[in-house]
């Protein structure tokens, strides 16, 4: 019985030490015989990327039709790599490199004859066909190595507000724009497509409950493509002929702070943006620059007037065409006098004098809290990164020469997002939105959140009947005074207001004699508005008034706008 | 007699366990193989046909570029020379109230 079982345990001995000898062998033959050309077979399998492969959210523009298209998303290829130590005949490899892609013959020989060097990149972003062709030549030394990197498919379109992705340090991340807003929610953990297959069955479980993974998404924006192509394209043409320094646009929907587009001209490639010169083009000056306005902020003061009740737009005073306070004389644009003029003609021929006199008829102090109630210092808390505060100390200065002065839009500035959203509050009926890009965000567990401005909650700042009658009032300047009433559209009733302000010097010390800034705003069908658009331009050469550099690219806007979204006529 | 009796039930019991949990633990280990090999090759097209589509896309807006007034006056189109519209009366306007005889 005892020998049996003793046979027994030596049998099952010797199976065990045979299996672990045969194992034993064959990591030998593996690791140490046969290691090299393992290593070289799995170094050339073009999926051996040398750190963690890229992802990221993506970022989609809104067709009108509810359709979306990217913004910025994910582009796969390859990065070709050369190893010189492992090269035999470096002008041979190039011979049949350059038969597959453009390669400069003088970088290629420089980097292969660095003989001590284990890995020297060649080319970036190869696509997929070239990959595969230049893998078939099989050639020792080269390598492809799979990359992944930030896509914008519409070029130039909208890289002001989009940003980009680029390093801020160590980190890669977004770093201007929507890009770094959301960067919470399109940033993604390491990527899994190389971990170890057995480990991957059990890291997931540890993936379904992570909290971080939660808050992955891809968000929507509000942006029209075809708005936006069209808007950027007229700045760039306004740009062009009045030789401005920048010009830029905003377009939204003023009853619920919806951005279609928001156009920048000079603008950059988010592609290319290692190409630029100078960092300042990566900003959004509709967000994080302040101007002074000037006579597009008289329909904020005559909405402040009408709504307090101290005027009307019959009421009439005598324009002496000066005004001096506390020292100071403060004249119009033309520094003539018009005589006896009732408010509605003060909006169509932009008298400074008259939007002083409303703030002497409603009190200084009562004009200050209009102003602030529209929150022109204030931040709007849209959703784009670096929001600048507006400039409205004078507001609270003893001296009335500060209130008249910023009853037409001097001694104050703000930003042209802030603009906008007052403006869209004398258009919506007298509530001040939240304007916003983003529109819906999908999460990438599944779920999406639009993201809901209730208008409910909006703050308002004058009264809807006032609201009405200052559109009525703009209507009229559109189609009795904006160029004599030439561009009025018969059949649609169009608000706006021009304005022409002097730019200050930096540090103070007065305004430049010779550069201003041109501002425009208007909203349409005007007693239900769909659309705001703004406009601003700096410094344009050869035309003294906005009536003259921004009326045609607004119209052309709005009649593009018509035209796209298929607005019926209002009259 | 009857402990070695129960002792051989016992046994057959946790090998027939052991039998079936084995058996449950392929199948499960096999499924989730599966299901992630699937996942993988998912994602790999996935990722392999974004990236096609962003190519579409960046086409996509260069044509979309292309379209301008210049380029529908070459195709023949015109502009409408005088725009006519058809207007509905408030219905507001005709209603009356019926009255009870």
């Amino acid at each position: 019985m005892k020998s049996k079982f003793q046979f027994r345990i030596r049998l099952l001995f010797l199976l065990i030490v045979a299996a672990a000898s045969v194992l034993a062998v064959n990591l030998y033959i593996i690791q140490i015989v046969k290691g090299e050309t393992y290593k070289e077979k799995a170094e050339r399998q073009y999926v051996s990327p040398k750190e963690s492969i890229f992802d990221r959210g993506k970022i989609y523009f809104s067709n009108k039709d509810g359709t979306v298209v990217s913004a910025a998303t994910i582009k796969t290829g390859f990065t070709l790599a050369i190893s010189p130590k492992k090269l035999a005949n470096p002008e041979d490899v190039y011979k049949k490199l350059k038969a597959v892609l453009p390669i400069n013959e003088a970088k290629f020989l420089m980097k292969a004859s660095k003989k001590d060097d284990p890995y020297e990149e060649l080319e970036k972003r190869i696509g997929e066909e070239k990959a595969k062709e230049i893998d078939s030549l099989d050639i020792q030394g080269v390598e492809l190595q799979k990359d992944r990197w930030r896509v914008y498919p519409g070029g130039k379109m909208a890289a002001n507000t989009l940003g980009f992705v680029g390093y801020d340090g160590d980190s890669f991340s977004g770093r201007y724009g929507l890009e770094r807003y959301y960067e919470d929610l399109l940033k993604r953990g390491e990527s899994d497509a190389y971990v170890n297959f057995f480990a991957e069955i059990f890291s997931n479980i540890g993936k379904a409950v992570s909290k971080e993974s939660e808050r992955e998404g891809d968000i929507i924006t509000a942006i029209e493509p075809k708005v936006q192509s069209f808007f950027e394209k007229e700045l760039a043409s306004t740009t062009q002929k009045w030789n401005s320094k920048m010009t830029l646009g905003i377009i939204m929907n003023p009853a619920d702070g919806e951005i279609y587009s928001i156009a920048v001209n000079p603008t950059f490639d988010p592609n290319t943006y290692g190409s630029e010169s100078d960092v300042k083009i990566f900003g959004n000056p509709a967000v994080e620059s302040i101007f002074e306005m000037g006579s597009i902020i008289k329909a904020l003061t005559m909405a402040a007037g009408l709504d307090s009740g101290s005027v009307t737009a019959e009421t009439t005073y005598n324009d002496k065409g000066t005004l001096t306070l506390n020292g100071k004389t403060i004249s119009n644009y033309d520094r003539k006098a018009n005589g006896v003029i009732s408010m509605q003609e003060v909006l169509n021929k932009s008298v400074n004098t008259g939007v002083a006199f409303v703030v002497s008829k409603m009190g200084k102090e009562n004009f200050a809290k209009y102003m602030t109630d529209f929150e022109l210092g204030n931040e709007t808390g849209v959703d784009l990164p670096n929001e600048a505060s507006g400039r409205i100390s004078n507001l609270k200065s003893p001296r009335d020469i500060e209130y008249a002065t910023a009853s037409f839009g001097q001694g104050i500035a703000m930003t042209p997002i802030t603009t906008a959203r007052a403006m869209s509050a004398i258009a919506n009926g007298g509530t001040l939105v939240i304007p916003h890009i983003v529109k819906k965000i999908d999460y990438k567990m599944g779920l999406s959140k639009n993201i809901s401005y209730e208008s409910g909650e909006n703050k308002r700042v004058i009264k809807k009947e006032t609201s009405e009658e200052i559109t009525r009032m703009l209507v009229k300047v559109v189609d009795n005074a904006l160029l004599e009433g030439t561009v009025k559209i018969p059949n649609y009733s169009v608000a706006a207001k021009t304005g022409t302000a002097q730019i200050a010097k930096p540090g103070g010390g007065g305004y430049y004699d010779d550069r201003y800034l041109h501002s425009f705003f208007g909203y349409f069908p005007a007693y239900n508005p769909r659309f705001l658009i703004f406009l601003l331009t700096l410094e344009p050469k050869g035309a003294e008034y906005a009536s003259n550099t921004l009326t045609s690219p607004f119209m052309d806007t709005v009649k593009f706008l018509i035209n796209y979204y298929e607005i019926p006529p209002d009259r | 007699m009857s402990i070695e009796y129960s002792e051989r039930k016992a046994f057959w019991y946790l090998a027939l366990f052991a039998v079936a949990f084995s058996g449950f633990y392929i199948y499960f280990v096999n499924g989730a193989i599966i299901n992630v090999v699937e996942r993988q090759k998912t994602e790999k097209e996935i990722v392999s046909i974004n990236s096609r589509i962003s190519d579409l896309e960046s086409s996509y807006f260069s044509l979309n570029g292309k379209i301008n007034l210049d380029y529908a006056h070459s195709l023949g189109f015109v502009k409408v020379g005088k725009e006519k519209y058809v207007y509905r009366k408030s219905l507001s306007a005709n209603l009356s109230l019926n009255q009870l005889h």
